[in-house]
């Protein structure tokens, strides 16, 4: 159902710059929280309360058969498909915000949402900025204008409790045990509910501020899609928890770390003690968390297609902060490993055979088990020949496979998908 | 000989890998874990040392 302007009639948009309902025919400007939605529900559009979704959808259209509710718009009465978990989207007739309400208030209402600050605009500005700076990026897709911008609302469950933790350090005979003892309440922690989003876009996503919340009102999904939660209230929990834990020990560690660690090695620098400090630490926390509110978190999707191959950059709707990978310039990428592989090697084969320093280091008598068959050393060296290669092979290919993984994040098809799904205009 | 040109050759080969797969996700990554993380409130440390 869109919100029509009370002048003329027409759809209102919410604009994130003005944060009004704004109407594009006649220029009226109205308060998001001027419009009430309860009289909006209605008995038709509404399933019965007994059944859950679910149960709603076998009744009505064969289960397992069905995954989509065609909704009826009430601005031009064209009928608009809506995926199972979508709570709005736009009449690909009219163009209006069509909003499932009995989805909202059948399935589960969001009691907050954090409304769109950054606007269509701003987005793309902010996405082109980031995309001409690096090095790596191929010119042709610098060119490339977004294939289409969409605002997603993103469900997320709130959670908020308190934790409590005491940790040690262990330290040693010359080293003193160092404990930490830390507590904070959690007000409001969101973790997305939406199973399409990978959690590490999710994490990259973050921080939302909270503080700028709403009353949910659908008013504010006008121009906007949006999608209800569909994952289990544990997995948020446990990602939610993760998440507190990491920031709670950085947190607790860089309070008193880095003077402790800069005081401790001059202590034991004078003292020409040679000890590395302990990296075992012992927990016990005390976590109270619990779910305490559900909101709608504002996502840009902003798809760029290269190559034949989508690409789906995710922009925080509140702070703009832009997360993805563009694609990679190989033919760059593979010149400067040849040319750095090429001037190391010719510098290592400088100073290693013409410089002799080869014959100085590894003693081949040695190596060839003669004279006096040094085993220990034959075997030292060997380890030593064997060894350094694998580690830095397996730190280059690590550093190597961090990167694919983070740009396959960028072009995956669900999320692709997730945002091409959503009808309406292009742009 | 040639047990340790190869050595050192796969060593260059990572090192190298390593700087370009370093330079690349600098580049080309956008969006970084941020520090920030505003639903912590009134957090209290308190530490202590102890010498055995």
């Amino acid at each position: 159902m869109a919100r029509n302007c009370p002048s003329c009639g027409a759809a209102l948009e919410y604009d994130p710059g003005s944060d009004t309902l704004v109407c594009e025919v006649c220029g009226n400007l109205y308060e998001p929280a001027s419009f009430e939605d309860e009289e909006e529900v209605t008995e038709e559009n509404t399933p019965s309360k007994k059944l859950s979704y679910k149960d709603y959808k076998k009744v009505h259209y064969g289960g397992a058969y069905f995954d989509s509710f065609i909704f009826k718009c009430s601005q031009c009465g064209g009928e608009v498909i809506v995926a199972e978990s979508e709570i709005s989207t736009k009449c690909v007739y009219c163009g209006s915000t069509a909003v499932a309400f009995s989805r909202i208030s059948k399935t589960k209402k969001p009691d907050y949402i954090v409304p769109f600050m950054i606007t269509k605009e701003q987005t793309i500005e902010e996405f082109k900025k980031h995309m001409t700076k690096g090095f790596f990026v191929p010119r042709a897709f610098r060119k490339l204008d977004p294939d289409c911008v969409r605002g997603i609302y993103l469900p997320a469950d709130l959670y908020s409790g308190t934790w409590k933790d005491v940790q040690t350090r262990k330290g040693g005979s010359e080293v003193p045990d160092i404990t930490m003892i830390g507590e904070c309440e959690i007000e409001d922690h969101p973790a997305i509910s939406c199973s399409i989003i990978p959690r590490e876009t999710a994490e990259l996503l973050e921080p939302f501020y909270l503080s700028s919340k709403e009353e949910f009102n659908t008013s504010y999904l006008m121009g906007f899609y949006s999608n209800a939660a569909n994952v289990e209230e544990t997995v948020t929990e446990y990602a939610a928890e993760k998440r507190i834990q990491k920031k709670f020990n950085e947190r607790l560690w860089e309070a008193f770390g880095e003077d402790y660690v800069s005081k401790l090695d001059k202590a034991l620098k004078a003292a020409h003690i040679n000890i590395r400090l302990s990296e075992e630490i012992t927990s016990c926390a005390q976590i109270q968390l619990e779910k305490t509110s559900y909101a709608l978190l504002p996502v840009w999707f902003i798809t760029v297609r290269y190559e034949n191959q989508p690409h789906t950059f995710l922009v925080n709707g509140q702070t703009g902060e832009v997360v993805g990978m563009p694609p990679i310039n190989k033919k760059l990428f593979v010149g400067l490993f040849v040319s750095l592989f090429a001037v190391i090697t010719a510098m290592v084969t400088v100073l290693f055979f013409a410089g002799g320093a080869l014959d100085y280091m590894f003693d081949f008598d040695v190596l060839a088990g003669g004279k006096e068959g040094d085993l220990q050393t034959f075997i030292g060296v060997l380890l030593f020949l064997i060894g350094i290669p694998l580690i830095s092979l397996g730190v280059g290919f690590g550093k190597l496979i961090q990167v694919t993984n983070r740009h396959s994040l960028t072009t995956k098809p669900q999320v692709y998908k997730f945002a091409q799904d959503r009808q309406g205009d292009k742009k | 000989m040639i047990f340790v040109l190869i050595s050192v050759i796969l060593t260059i080969f990572g090192i190298c890998l390593a700087i370009c797969a370093s330079l690349l996700k600098k580049s080309n990554d956008h969006g970084e874990t941020s520090d920030d993380c505003p639903s912590i409130r009134h957090m209290n440390i308190v530490s202590s040392e102890r010498r055995r």
